[in-house]
């Protein structure tokens, strides 16, 4: 019998504490996690057991206090209030946590509170915020080891004395302090509120800040070795500061990102080129083609499986030898980016030159992301306060980022002939990129609001974390990218066979030749990209292209609309005139720019 | 006691030299580290929480290229702030010394256009 949890119990804290990493710990889920602030934008429920009880556990964004400055900040206090949960898990919940966020619409019985133990005045400053909603509270003394290392020591049993509840010390990458955690929850949840801490706290309203102030105080002790009374920043702080200024930060940042450029592309391409591609050529395709010439009998069928779309061949080729490989070494290089807290330092050095295009530092983020999957960067422009913001940003997903499967495409049609052409083809996409971002930032109304942002401490990624964090980027790839792959694969199979698609070469011709000089099949790749953007470049693989086609072919694919999911989610976080408006300026952009280097290029060439 | 020369002047001049009214410090002020006790901070929900608050002890760890942010550091961690932000974090004192090595005190040209401020 499967029983739905009775209670409901929020998890709560500052951005950046390691919430996610606790959820992930507790509930064996894999909610993305990094090193820096607003990871977490939207909420994800999940069950954990609490010995014999099991409860449903809910992962909130992180908030500095509870005035819910930006989006992702006021769900996490619509939710502790319990209100609105209802009516906005529609929109805020992610994939199969919708329903477990709906049983906890009747509100929370109970909020785990994650203090930082780097920051405890501004995170009890949060606790005392969340006390006052009258709710039993258990606080998780998270990120001891870091706090550890600067030599300080902090009595959690005098702090659980003078608020009144449970402070449990926790490691939660490492997964220390777990067996108290779930113990001291459990009580809670037993016994309800204490009403003593929140007693003490209304008496004090309107002095929270010298309240957090002098508990934080008192609860630590500073032990700075022989160094004195001085703390001494270690190697990494110092590197932490070093690669924010100018120099060497800036020189330091261009080095970074073309290593991690060249990272992603040799690791992708040396994957599928050594491992991936003798595989599938070698051993499974000729496999799969003799397995099914002994049993199907050649005609449309046979061509379906095996023919020049069968989607046994390229279905299968397609997705796991081009394209997971990049997928792979890109989720890598960035899990390192998120983990070690360079991303923030990027966005801090980057900000000045980003202002130009009416973007703050912290836009980078949502930017970098993009290169993995349009979707989450699009929802990671939540984190950003102003909507002019998201929007621009939106706009360059959509217009100029190819996501990892299609530079994947992009790569292995240009490669072929040239990698210049492949970093030709990125150069020019950044050039639009900065043209939309000044464009859009006159053309929009609506001020920027200056950059607040904290740079979160430099780390040392862990390799078990960053291995599970690849391997479940793949798993969601094989689930959400790959599988379709292989069904608009198929689709292209049944439009060739059946010969709609010569049908659509002759109706799309003058578009297709006459304007972009491509042959008349490659009305194909653009019928199939309006569901997948990789599906836009792919099919260009099988033509037998001139170097000019080629590159008319991929800036058309580049700059084409983004895929059908992206514009589901465009119209859930604007609206369906801006997700219309989207694929109307990328399709007509894609062709305009490709026409005019069919014309530009063929005068030359 | 001698000035310590540092190449922050350099950093001192257009908009910050405008910002840096003598007597009225401000974190844009600063050169990098440098540090100054916060006198008043601009009403923004999310300046006292990240450790914003005055009284508190802050230095400047790096200051943003093409007009980017102060990176500022407070109870050892590190906030950009834009730099129009930054401008109106008043600082206490100016041009004393704050601790050990590290300087508050105006670029030459202000010194030269205020006498008073030595």
């Amino acid at each position: 019998m499967k029983e739905t949890p009775e209670h409901t119990v929020l998890l709560m804290g500052p951005p950046n504490v390691g919430k996610s990493v606790l959820f992930n710990r507790l509930t064996g889920l894999n909610v993305s996690c990094a090193n820096y602030a607003g990871t977490t934008v939207e909420f994800t429920a999940g069950k954990t057991k609490l010995g014999k009880t099991e409860v449903s556990l809910v992962d909130v964004p992180g908030t500095y206090t509870l005035e819910a400055t930006n989006e992702a900040e006021m769900v996490a206090v619509d939710m502790l209030s319990g209100k609105s949960m209802l009516s906005k898990s529609g929109s805020h919940c992610s994939g199969s946590s919708c329903q477990l966020a709906e049983i906890a619409s009747s509100g929370p019985s109970a909020v785990l509170c994650v203090l930082d133990a780097g920051n405890l005045e501004s995170s009890l400053y949060l606790l005392f915020q969340v006390l006052e909603y009258n709710l039993p509270v258990v606080a998780a003394l998270n990120r001891l080891d870091l706090a550890d290392e600067k030599g300080d020591i902090i009595d959690t049993s005098f702090l659980s004395r003078e608020l009144g509840l449970p402070v449990v010390p926790t490691v939660a990458v490492e997964g220390k302090g777990f067996e108290e955690l779930k113990s001291a929850l459990r009580s809670v949840l037993e016994k309800g509120k204490s009403p003593s801490p929140v007693l003490r706290i209304k008496k004090q309203k309107g002095f929270l800040w010298p309240l957090a102030e002098e508990l934080a105080q008192k609860a630590l002790r500073r032990n700075f070795g022989d160094g004195g009374q001085v703390w001494q920043p270690g190697r990494r702080q110092k590197w932490g500061v070093l690669l924010l200024r100018t120099w060497p930060g800036l020189p330091l940042a261009f080095v970074i990102l073309l290593l991690t450029f060249g990272m992603v592309v040799g690791l992708g391409m040396s994957l599928r080129q050594y491992i991936l591609l003798p595989v599938f050529r070698g051993v499974i395709i000729p496999g799969i083609m003799e397995g099914v010439q002994g049993v199907v009998a050649p005609g449309f069928v046979q061509n379906m499986l095996i023919g020049e779309y069968g989607f046994l061949v390229k279905g299968l080729e397609w997705p796991f030898a081009l394209v997971m490989p990049y997928v792979l070494s890109f989720y890598f290089a960035l899990a390192l980016l998120e983990d070690s807290g360079y991303l923030p330092r990027l966005g801090g050095l980057l900000d000045g030159l980003l202002n130009r295009i009416g973007l703050r530092g912290s836009g980078i983020i949502p930017l970098l992301l993009g290169y993995g999957c349009g979707i989450p960067a699009i929802l990671a422009t939540r984190a950003l306060d102003s909507r002019k913001e998201r929007l621009i940003i939106t706009t360059m997903i959509c217009l100029a980022v190819p996501c990892i499967s299609q530079s994947g495409a992009l790569i292995a049609l240009l490669s072929e002939r040239s990698v210049g052409l492949v970093l030709v083809i990125f150069i020019f996409s950044f050039l639009v990129m900065a043209a939309a971002g000044l464009l859009l930032d006159r053309l929009l109304k609506g001020a920027r609001p200056p950059m607040v942002m904290e740079i979160p401490e430099l780390l040392l990624p862990r390799v078990d974390v960053l291995g599970k964090k690849v391997l479940m980027r793949l798993k969601l790839f094989v689930m959400d990218g790959a599988l379709p792959m292989v069904g608009a694969v198929a689709l292209a199979a049944l439009l060739f066979e059946s010969g709609i698609m010569a049908y659509l070469g002759v109706v799309l011709r003058p578009l297709v030749s006459g304007w972009l000089g491509l042959p008349q099949e490659a009305a194909v790749p653009l019928v199939l990209g309006i569901m997948r953007r990789e599906m836009a470049v792919l099919p260009l693989l099988e033509m037998d292209l001139t170097l000019l086609q080629l590159f008319v072919g991929a800036v058309v694919g580049l700059f084409y609309v983004p895929c059908i999911a992206i514009a589901a989610t465009l119209a859930r976080e604007f609206n369906l005139s801006i997700a219309a408006g989207m694929l109307l300026l990328t399709s007509s952009l894609a062709f305009l720019v490709g026409g005019i280097f069919f014309r530009v290029g063929s005068f030359f060439l | 006691m001698r000035f310590r020369k540092r190449r922050g002047n350099r950093a001192l001049k257009s908009k910050d030299a405008v910002s840096c009214i003598p007597g009225e410090l401000n974190l844009a002020c600063l050169s990098e580290g440098q540090e100054a006790v916060i006198a008043s901070v601009p009403d923004m929900p999310l300046f006292p929480p990240l450790g914003l608050r005055p009284g508190k002890k802050v230095k400047v760890c790096a200051k943003g290229c093409f007009g980017g942010p102060i990176i500022a550091e407070v109870d050892r961690r590190n906030i950009a702030l834009g730099r129009c932000l930054a401008r109106e974090v008043r600082l206490h004192g100016s041009g004393h010394l704050v601790s050990e090595g590290d300087l508050v005190r105006p670029s030459l040209k202000m010194q030269a256009k205020y006498p008073n401020l030595k």
